[in-house]
């Protein structure tokens, strides 16, 4: 059995109901629906069409009507997961109408909760909790990055509204996808001070005035973006979270690995390519760097490894206050 | 080592004012034994944070006792006679309502109040600096109070928000279990905020009053399937800024 793709940008006869005429019409509509035509009200529930949102809004009305075990499976294993997350034990349905424990259909009902329902965040607190973990399961446990442009749509729209972001900020690093920089960096010009203050708090890495001007603002994000360029193959993600501290660093660039000029897994702090006895010697020297100083070797080494290989050789066999040297007088109000 | 005006001070100095079962005594010996310098401007100084931790070891146990439930913020609860539950989950202190009698009520009605382990350690702070502070001059630095895990944390309190690495740690600090594979859908898991309460005890809303073992086993249960990590207890530590705190008290005449 495999469910339908996801209807996401169809529209439905219960959708069209909803949206033009409200939740409690189309409540209303279901339930004379139902009770005139039972068979017609399971075909408009079961539409490959239906937005899990509607599926949602009229949950207790399939209760009530006893409609549960007619539901399509996609929609069983929804209202499974839901329940699962609310109340921490899944539906009950008859004997032979379990929904089914595929992981392969788990993840499409999980992807379709997400994109048909991600539009009505904020519908309640219940319904975003199940936004939240849906969120969270697709991309922890399915590593589905396709998601994330929802995820940090939905992190703006929410935190404008004073709402709740923090696991879905959790889900989001969790991803370790460092486009999810840009995702956020594109909210630094934003109209509204909030997208700007959380851009700020989350890339870290800028600055912390939300009241500036739009030229401000777009330099900013063009600051981010050669930020972005410079620190790609260096970065990774901490795991710190909002429920640790007021002040996570949720990703970060690893100084030693771009001083090294060696890729670096963003799902852990460590290089990704090979280190030599050569590399380790250097490591020791640059160690004993002060925080400041690393960092103005570690963008030297970057920016000279990309320009000219062969200087760069030579100049990583320098003693490193010889190094420092260079990089200082190179960099001079570039750094 | 503790410093107090740059000379080292011997536990000894301190037999008469603290006796060896008490908190305080823990947390001296602790510091001398330390790698770590702990450096005072003066005996007061010391002496007002040992007072805090204490405080603050007390108010974790009484919180455990005082019956507020977990929630995670899409559930939580608070007595609305003092606080307004926001958006988001958190408490904000009423207006015209004293931060004081708000914070007390906490633990006198805890049944009334849920929520999870982050804002039950921020709770245990405003607590403890209660106990060190008198009411009015708490209700006057804390009059705008926002219990939401570590947002919206008042800028006296920041730094127990923050972590810092240390070699050393006492009663009263705060800390954090981390659960790398907690399951996704159950992210209240992912971590467990606790207060040390003595050199292998501590307190964590939602678990309870137990040593690192059995902290570290109730996080584990909490683990996605063929998880291959183990929960662990993080090296660092948040801790109140002390000598501002003094700084207040001391300062403030009624």
């Amino acid at each position: 059995m495999h469910f339908q793709n996801h209807a996401v940008g169809a529209i439905g006869t219960l959708e069209k109901i909803r949206s033009q005429s409200g939740i409690e019409a189309l409540k209303s509509n279901f339930r004379d629906a139902a009770k005139t035509n039972r068979e017609k009200a399971v075909s408009l529930i079961n539409t490959y069409k239906l937005r899990f949102s509607t599926l949602y809004i009229l949950l207790p009305e399939i209760v009530d009507l006893n409609l549960l075990d007619d539901l399509s499976p996609r929609s069983k294993a929804a209202l499974d997961f839901c329940m699962k997350i609310v109340s921490g034990t899944g539906l009950h349905f008859g004997a032979k109408n379990n929904p089914p424990e595929n992981t392969d259909e788990t993840h499409t009902v999980l992807k379709w909760i997400l994109l048909t329902g991600y539009e009505d965040d904020g519908l309640n607190n219940e319904f975003d909790q199940i936004m939240d973990a849906a969120a969270l399961v697709l991309i922890r446990t399915y590593h589905d990055t396709a998601i994330l442009p929802k995820i940090v749509h939905m992190i703006f729209l929410r935190n404008r509204e004073g709402y709740y972001i923090h696991d879905l900020v959790w889900a989001l690093f969790g991803s370790c996808d460092p486009k999810i920089l840009n995702l956020i960096a594109n909210h630094l010009g934003s109209r509204y001070k909030q997208d700007v203050k959380l851009a700020n708090q989350l890339l870290k890495h800028t600055y912390d005035d939300e009241n500036e001007d739009g030229a401000q603002k777009r330099q900013r994000h063009t600051s981010h973006n050669s930020w972005f360029r410079e620190n790609r193959p260096y970065l990774y993600f901490t795991e710190e979270s909002f429920h640790q501290t007021c002040d996570p660093i949720l990703c970060s660039v690893n100084l030693e690995a771009k001083y090294l000029c060696k890729k670096t897994s963003p799902q852990k702090q460590l290089a990704s390519e090979p280190i030599t006895e050569d590399d380790y010697s250097r490591l020791e020297s640059y160690r004993l760097m002060n925080s400041s100083d690393k960092a103005i070797l570690a963008k030297y080494s970057h920016r000279l490894h990309v320009s000219n290989r062969e200087q760069w050789r030579k100049w990583m066999k320098h003693p490193i206050d010889k190094q420092l040297q260079i990089a200082l007088s190179k960099l001079g109000g570039a750094q | 080592m503790i410093k107090i005006a740059g000379t080292p001070a011997e536990p000894q100095n301190f037999e008469n004012d603290y006796p060896h079962n008490s908190i305080e005594w823990l947390i001296i010996q602790t510091m001398s034994e330390s790698t770590e310098n702990y450096e005072y401007n003066s005996e007061d100084e010391l002496k007002f944070e040992l007072e805090l931790r204490k405080a603050t070891v007390n108010a974790a146990i009484a919180l455990d006792h005082s019956g507020m439930e977990f929630a995670i913020f899409r559930k939580s609860k608070c007595n609305s006679d003092y606080w307004n539950r926001t958006a988001e989950g958190g408490f904000e202190l009423k207006n015209g309502v004293s931060a004081s009698a708000a914070i007390r009520d906490i633990f006198q009605s805890g049944p009334k109040y849920a929520t999870e382990c982050a804002t039950a350690i921020l709770i245990v702070y405003y607590r403890a600096v209660l106990a060190v502070f008198p009411d009015a001059l708490f209700d006057k630095v804390f009059s705008d109070i926002q219990l939401m895990n570590w947002h919206h944390i008042d800028p006296l309190l920041k730094s127990v928000g923050l972590m810092a690495t240390t070699s050393g740690f006492l009663p009263g600090d705060r800390r954090y279990f981390k659960n790398p594979d907690v399951n996704p859908e159950t992210p209240e898991w992912q971590g467990e905020n606790v207060i040390m309460l003595g050199s292998d005890t501590f307190y964590g809303h939602g678990i309870g009053i137990h040593n690192e073992a059995t902290m570290i086993k109730a996080l584990n249960q909490n683990r996605i399937e063929d998880a291959q990590k183990s929960a662990y207890l993080i090296k660092r530590a948040g801790r109140p800024d002390f000598e501002k705190l003094m700084k207040i008290r001391n300062t403030y005449h009624a």
